[in-house]
């Protein structure tokens, strides 16, 4: 069995690691080795053929592919290691890894610190237990958006989108670009999930939106026929007799994504329930010492741009550590998420360090105020469920920080 | 084609018998419907227990052979490689009245044979099941019941049955039996006709159709619905036995229990339906599947996020409430092997050895081969059945083993080549011989190199990959294909 | 971010612009009343590649209107690698002036 010593070994070589392992190398780490379960570096992004990546980072308007190839790139010319095709089985919390890929069989890798950047999954037709019978035509929208603009299928040519999210109207564009009817997005909440130029598509092609409506049924024995839906009252219950039954070939599931956290849990690394990743403090650290974390792994992201700012964070964060320069935080104040804030991000921070809060709300709000703790008060214009909101804590600001050990994030309804 | 004994249907009845008959020197032949074994009915959809048998009304062939099919189950499991567990289950009263039934069940189960009976109170039983509603008061505990996987099951006898002989006719549907001076002479199938002299009905749903085919009309099957939710496996550990709530007439209730790969289930409802193929999942049903779970997990319902998948069985129902394993005068040859509910999957191998008798006191000579082959090498499942120096070996003879594919079940690319080479020519046929597809992201990841696969081994175009034969085609179209307005239908 | 653009528009033309709070923002809402473009992207079939499609994109924005217009131009070709992010695969697509190029690169198979 191979057997390894490294400084560094980044889980997961998608937007977050490889931004990670860039900044961690350029900061002094080495060796570092990126492992990943595809088959080719950038994790989602080289299926992402849509524009709208690097608006921020670069400046620059780019497809999925061509923002990450500037990242993996980088990783090929600075003698980063990396491992494809190499899934990860083991992970304890002194950072002893077991991982097994076809080419060398079991490895055994020990690293002075992690990086978890395994991204997310997407929720599926079971979990949401949608009643009626199990053909095939069902996809999540990232599996169909694989099968579309990777592997060169189209999956069906009447389509019925659940999830008014980003990736189900992307995939609603790449549909009626491939010649596929698009017969509408259903939607269960009052308000669109995704991003405003996401939405547009809709008007574009003439596709119908059904808000406050949920997927009531799935017909058809072998491949699906068609799929009833129905409103939904203020409550998010099915209002009986306002049903309509729409005829399609396809449903594409765009109703989630959960970060991927099996190998955290494994590891000791404590998850905090509102993201469903890990607990994080300023430094981008979890409650695993040496375990660092960063990009939708952490929580779901809605721009790359953030991502990758994240893992950069973690990357010289890393370094600093690695070289004896960032020891855990001694002030520790858990912020706790109350209100129409449904979750923030880092969970845990010093309040002596300036630092980017994120976050999202469950409603959205015009003028909101969002206060954390009793002194502090941050004003948005708007805020929306679908984009993260994003709090910056100056020096100046973090002065009004009561120095307790909880204090709240919150925002009223 | 002709045969001495044709089998028709392809789950655990008929997998089971086919298997014990191959022991002997006679040609058998079995057809199924579907495209791949298990796929037709009850097998793919049940609580997957192999039941003790204090349920069942003494003097009825279920109390008699469920019991011994129960004693079958280890060395089948054994020599067959079928994951199989006996970890026991409890029937938990939840109140005075109940209690009076664990009584009942015990006696029971003391007239149709069933060893090692218990019943269990108050601190015992929690110690037994800690996350046990606190409500309950008592428990029947009944060491011999255990749980398996049964479509691997049907799968694992069905290959070792044909490793011995047994003609396998996948595709291949009864549509007529025919009979000839009061005996049987053929049955016709929509691939033509086989010539039999005997003719063993475990059609299972459709086993009265067959049976009138032939000419007794004694019976009907009622498909009588059964819904399940299944959790993830991190919720494994919640429950550490089959939990069972106090039997009704109509059903043994809304089950709690640990699956053989580590999932928990719960289920299932029993409602009569009419159509012998509706096995959608409802509303209504997951509300009662999850009430009944409450009752005996309270705990659950503070995990509905982790539930991964619903689905629903149809069990057989026969209107005469016993099994119907008989042979008849009229036409000579022509066995029933109908009505195959609850118990059915616990009895199956002593089913088995009860139609082998049947056959022989009807004149049929059978003679124990000298080359009979008892043993099914399994599929190896190196990374999931991870072994500290057997999966370094696996991957050292076949790197394929080192490739992982299925993220959530870690099945590898080997074991896909292995399922394929071995039968599995559809999604589903990959998925119940291997899991891949079965764990949290419900094919997600590994949805599309298995279709890419089954593609290239089988020589086949990637639009012709179905989820389960026939219709279930997974990718009709090829990129700019619709563009080009180029679809076939 | 973003901001709600009121535009009012008589006889084709824009006469009133409301509530744009940038310079990018009241360009944007011109153009999307009076000739709306889109972002294009798709793919386009290889042969003897590594991967079966290659991931593309027009150089600019292309008229609303033409967007099915292009998909099927591009549904026609198919192309040979290698290929290089940034090579242009079509020309000048439908005398829009605009070309069409790749986004990632394919390599022979």
């Amino acid at each position: 069995m191979i057997e390894r010593r490294l400084d560094l070994v980044v889980i997961g070589g998608g937007a977050a690691g490889l931004a990670a392992a860039i900044a961690a190398k350029e900061n002094g780490v080495d060796p570092i080795m990126i492992l990943e379960r595809n088959e080719e570096l950038g994790g989602i992004l080289p299926q992402c053929i849509h524009t709208g990546f690097g608006l921020h980072f670069f400046k620059e308007n780019l497809t999925g592919p061509e923002y990450i190839a500037r990242f993996v790139k980088k990783v090929y010319d600075s003698g980063i290691e990396y491992r494809l095709e190499t899934m990860v089985l083991v992970l304890t919390p002194r950072g002893e890894i077991l991982a097994v890929n076809q080419a060398e069989g079991l490895m055994k890798l020990r690293a002075d610190a992690i990086i978890l950047a395994m991204g997310c999954r997407e929720r599926s037709r079971g979990a949401l237990c949608i009643p009626g019978t199990r053909p095939a035509g069902i996809f999540t929208a990232g599996t169909a958006q694989r099968l579309m603009d990777i592997e060169g299928y189209v999956p069906g040519k009447r389509v019925l989108i659940l999830g008014s999210g980003d990736v189900g109207l992307i995939m609603a564009r790449r549909f009626v670009m491939e010649g596929a009817e698009v017969r509408g997005v259903v939607e269960v909440m009052p308000f669109p999930g995704g991003l405003d130029r996401n939405l547009q598509c809709l008007g574009d092609f003439g596709i119908p939106l059904y808000l406050s409506h949920a997927a009531a049924f799935i017909h058809g024995s072998e491949r699906v026929e068609a799929v009833t839906i129905s409103r939904l009252d203020d409550e998010g219950r099915p209002i009986y007799g306002e049903e309509k039954t729409i005829e399609c070939d396809t449903l594409i599931l765009s109703v989630g994504l959960i970060p991927e956290n099996e190998l955290s849990k494994r590891a000791g690394v404590k998850l905090d329930p509102k993201t469903g990743g890990p607990v994080v403090d300023e430094n981008m650290e979890t409650s695993v010492e040496n375990i660092f974390a960063c990009g939708n792994v952490v929580h779901v992201h809605d721009l790359v741009d953030h991502v990758t700012q994240e893992g950069e964070a973690a990357g010289r964060n890393v370094a600093k550590r690695i070289l004896g320069e960032l020891p855990p935080l001694k002030r520790r104040i858990t912020l706790k998420a109350e209100g129409n804030i449904r979750y923030v991000v880092p969970q845990v921070i010093s309040g002596e360090q300036p630092l980017t809060l994120y976050s999202r709300v469950k409603s959205p709000a015009f003028n909101a105020e969002i206060r954390i703790g009793q002194n502090i008060v941050v004003h948005k214009r708007v805020v929306k469920p679908p984009e993260l909101v994003t709090i910056k804590l100056t020096a100046e600001r973090l002065k009004d920080l009561e120095k307790e050990e909880e204090t709240t994030v919150s925002m009223n309804v | 084609m002709e045969t001495s004994v044709l089998i028709i249907g392809g789950g655990i009845t008929g997998t089971a018998i086919a298997r014990e008959l191959s022991r002997y020197d006679v040609k058998v032949a079995l057809i199924e419907k579907e495209v791949d074994i298990s796929f037709g009915g009850a097998t793919k959809a049940n609580t997957a227990i192999i039941h003790a048998g204090y349920d069942d009304k003494p003097g009825t062939l279920a109390a008699k052979l469920c019991p011994r099919g129960n004693i079958l189950w280890s060395r089948l499991a054994s020599v067959l490689s079928i994951p199989f567990k006996r970890i026991g289950s409890l029937v938990v009263a939840l109140g005075g009245e109940e209690a009076s039934v664990l009584e009942e069940l015990m006696e029971r189960g003391g007239r149709n044979g069933v060893p090692n009976l218990k019943i269990i109170e108050n601190e015992e039983l929690f110690e037994m099941e800690p996350n046990l509603n606190r409500e309950a008061i008592a428990g029947l505990y009944a060491p011999t019941a255990g749980i398996v996987s049964p479509y691997e099951a049907a799968i694992a006898l069905a290959e070792n049955a044909k490793q011995n002989g047994v003609s396998i006719l996948l595709g291949t549907k009864a549509t007529d039996v025919i009979v000839e001076d009061g005996e049987v002479k053929a049955v016709r199938t929509n691939n033509g006709r086989i010539y039999t002299r005997y003719v063993l009905n475990a059609a299972g749903l459709f086993a009265d159709e067959i049976s009138s085919m032939a000419g007794i009309k004694e019976f009907e099957i009622i498909p009588r619905k059964g819904e399940y939710v299944i959790y993830d496996k991190d919720l494994s550990g919640i429950v550490n036995h089959v939990l069972f709530p106090v039997p009704s007439p109509v059903s043994k209730g809304i089950t709690v229990t640990p699956t053989v790969d580590g999932n928990i289930i719960a289920g299932p409802t029993a409602h009569d339906i009419k159509d012998k193929n509706d096995l959608t999942i409802t509303l209504a049903g997951l509300e009662e599947v999850l009430d009944g779970a409450y009752k005996l997990v309270p705990e659950l319902s503070a995990r509905r996020d982790t539930i991964i998948a619903g689905f629903a069985g149809l069990r057989p129902q026969p209107t005469t409430e016993d099994f119907i394993i008989k042979s008849y005068r009229e036409p000579f040859g022509f066995i029933n092997v109908a009505g195959i509910k609850s118990p059915g999957l616990t009895s199956a191998p002593a089913i088995a050895e009860m139609v082998v008798d049947i056959l022989k006191r009807g004149g049929l000579t059978l003679e124990e081969k000298d080359d009979f082959k008892p043993f099914r090498k399994p599929i190896e499942h190196p990374i999931r059945d991870f072994h500290p120096t057997k999966t370094e070996e696996l991957i050292a003879k076949d790197p394929r083993y080192g490739h992982v594919v299925c993220r959530c079940e870690y099945v590898t690319e080997g074991e896909m080549m292995d399922a394929i080479h071995r039968g599995a020519t559809t999604l589903d046929g990959v998925r119940y011989r291997t899991r891949a597809g079965m764990g949290r992201c419900q094919g997600g990841f590994c949805t599309p190199h298995v279709i890419k696969t089954i593609a290239r081994e089988l020589h086949v175009p990637v639009e012709e990959v179905t989820k389960r034969g026939n219709g279930s085609k997974i990718l009709p179209y090829r990129a700019k294909q619709l563009l080009l307005g180029d679809e076939r239908e | 971010m973003g901001c709600k653009i009121s535009v009012e528009i008589k006889d084709g033309e824009v006469i009133k612009i409301e509530n744009a709070e940038c310079r990018r923002g009241r360009d944007y809402s011109i153009q999307e009343v009076t000739s709306p473009v889109r972002d294009f992207f798709t793919t386009v079939r290889v042969e003897g590649g590594m991967i079966p499609v290659l991931s593309v994109r027009s150089t600019r924005p292309i008229p609303k209107n033409m967007l099915m217009a292009c998909a099927s131009e591009l549904a026609k070709i198919v192309i040979s690698p290698p290929v290089r992010l940034g090579d242009t695969v079509v020309n000048n697509i439908l005398n829009l002036g605009i070309d069409i190029v790749a986004t990632k690169t394919i390599e022979k198979a």
